[in-house]
């Protein structure tokens, strides 16, 4: 029996710290992915909070032959996209609102991260969705997934596109630097 | 604020197997230092401004990091939460499985009165609907002689009130019987003042003659000659 199913069952059975086991397992995850799809670091928690009433509510349906984390992380995305249409038919909040202060310094790496999250923020929430969870998150296609519920053929669709029209934002927005010198800053 | 991309411009075929090749890099799953020895990517402007942008992209996200600060009582405050769910959906449950009852033993309860109310009757059957019979064939002897029957039955009304005429004629006559003994002679000075009249008087009157008595003997001469037929 893996660690995950492990934890289910302890938390099926009713013991109290295994549900605080599983929600410091997965509380930063799922409030930097809500914060991250909302843009909205209050709403972030609350929505944080509904996901894991979800998870405790929905846990005995959980398949013990898949990993936890993408379930998880799937019901926080599903979550994050209900909340936001929510919030568009509302009424919308003045934008200084939405932002909370950044606390890094103003420098030039963080004023091109600013420009790269301003970016992705763009992106269509599917689009974001996939490219949070692939690039802030560390998730595999397949965890993606079966996050989003899409096939993986959809999911590396979508996280192309997503990544040639941050490329093209980038260029556009003049970040891009044309030095035949410069190398490359990761390597694989 | 320049409008949100929905879809990325579309690839020219030249540079789709460097683009390829760029998205492996972005998966990590190509070394950056094939890409930059890519013939392609070296000798077109959009290519190599491609993977300069997605050097940069890879500067901002060097390693999947999760930096969100986690509040101290969030955990708490989200156990808590479930707490009162659980609680909750535990109460709902349990004033649904006793509406429930409540329900069943209401119907229980019910149910023999609603089925002596509600009875079911026999259903009402169609009405029958015969077929037309064709008309008897019409017979000439029976149908004149229901004819007849009828002048008869009708013909009763009028023939025996005319019958009954003739008894209240001879009723009159009795009554106004001309007197057996002759006029007396008190006619003479009516007919001796109207000799004395002057001609043109006389001239303007009818001749008092003996037509009148004679009209009237003969109506009822006419009268009494007419019998009475008895009823068959």
């Amino acid at each position: 029996m893996t660690d995950d199913a492990a934890l289910v069952r302890r938390c099926l059975a009713g013991e109290p710290a295994a549900a605080r086991e599983l929600v410091g397992r997965f509380e930063a995850d799922v409030l930097g992915l809500s914060a991250r799809l909302l843009g909205h670091r209050q709403d972030a928690e609350d929505v944080t909070q509904e996901v894991f009433l979800r998870v405790f509510r929905s846990l005995g349906r959980w398949d013990p032959a898949r990993p936890l984390r993408p379930w998880v992380l799937g019901i926080a995305v599903n979550r994050c996209r209900t909340w936001a249409g929510r919030r568009a038919k509302g009424p919308e909040l003045a934008d200084y609102l939405h932002e909370a202060p950044d606390p890094r310094p103003p420098d030039e790496a963080g004023e091109l991260a600013r420009e790269v999250r301003a970016a992705v923020d763009d992106l269509r929430p599917d689009y974001k969705a996939v490219f949070v969870l692939f690039h802030e998150h560390g998730q595999s296609y397949e965890d993606i997934a079966g996050a989003v519920g899409r096939p993986v053929g959809t999911v590396k669709t979508w996280l192309h596109r997503a990544r040639l029209i941050l490329l093209d934002r980038l260029r556009g927005r003049g970040l891009v630097v044309d030095d035949p010198a410069d190398t490359p800053a990761g390597s694989g | 604020m320049t409008a949100r991309p929905a879809e990325p411009d579309p690839i020219p075929p030249a540079c789709v197997s460097t683009v390829a090749r760029l998205q492996q890099a972005l998966d990590g799953d190509l070394p950056w230092a094939t890409l930059d020895a890519d013939p392609h990517a070296l000798g077109c402007t959009d290519c190599r401004g491609r993977v300069r942008a997605a050097k940069l992209l890879l500067a901002v996200y060097p390693a999947p990091a999760n930096t969100v600060a986690v509040p101290s009582r969030m955990a708490e405050t989200i156990l808590a939460g479930v707490r009162a769910d659980r609680r909750s959906r535990v109460v709902r449950r349990w004033v649904g499985v006793v509406g429930g009852l409540a329900a069943a033993v209401a119907l229980v309860v019910w149910s023999p009165w609603q089925q002596v109310a509600d009875r079911p009757e026999v259903a009402e059957r169609p009405p029958v609907v015969e077929p037309e019979r064709p008309p008897p064939p019409v017979r000439v002897g029976a149908e004149l002689a229901k004819a007849g029957e009828a002048l008869k039955e009708g013909s009763r009304a009028w023939v025996e009130p005319a019958a009954a005429a003739p008894k209240l004629f001879a009723a009159l006559t009795e009554t106004v019987a001309a007197p057996a003994v002759p006029p007396p002679p008190s006619v003479e000075p009516a007919r001796q003042s109207l000799a004395e009249l002057p001609d043109a008087a006389r001239a303007g009157l009818e001749p008092v003659t003996g037509s009148a008595q004679k009209a009237w003997n003969r109506l009822l001469r006419d009268v009494g000659a007419v019998a009475v037929k008895p009823k068959s």
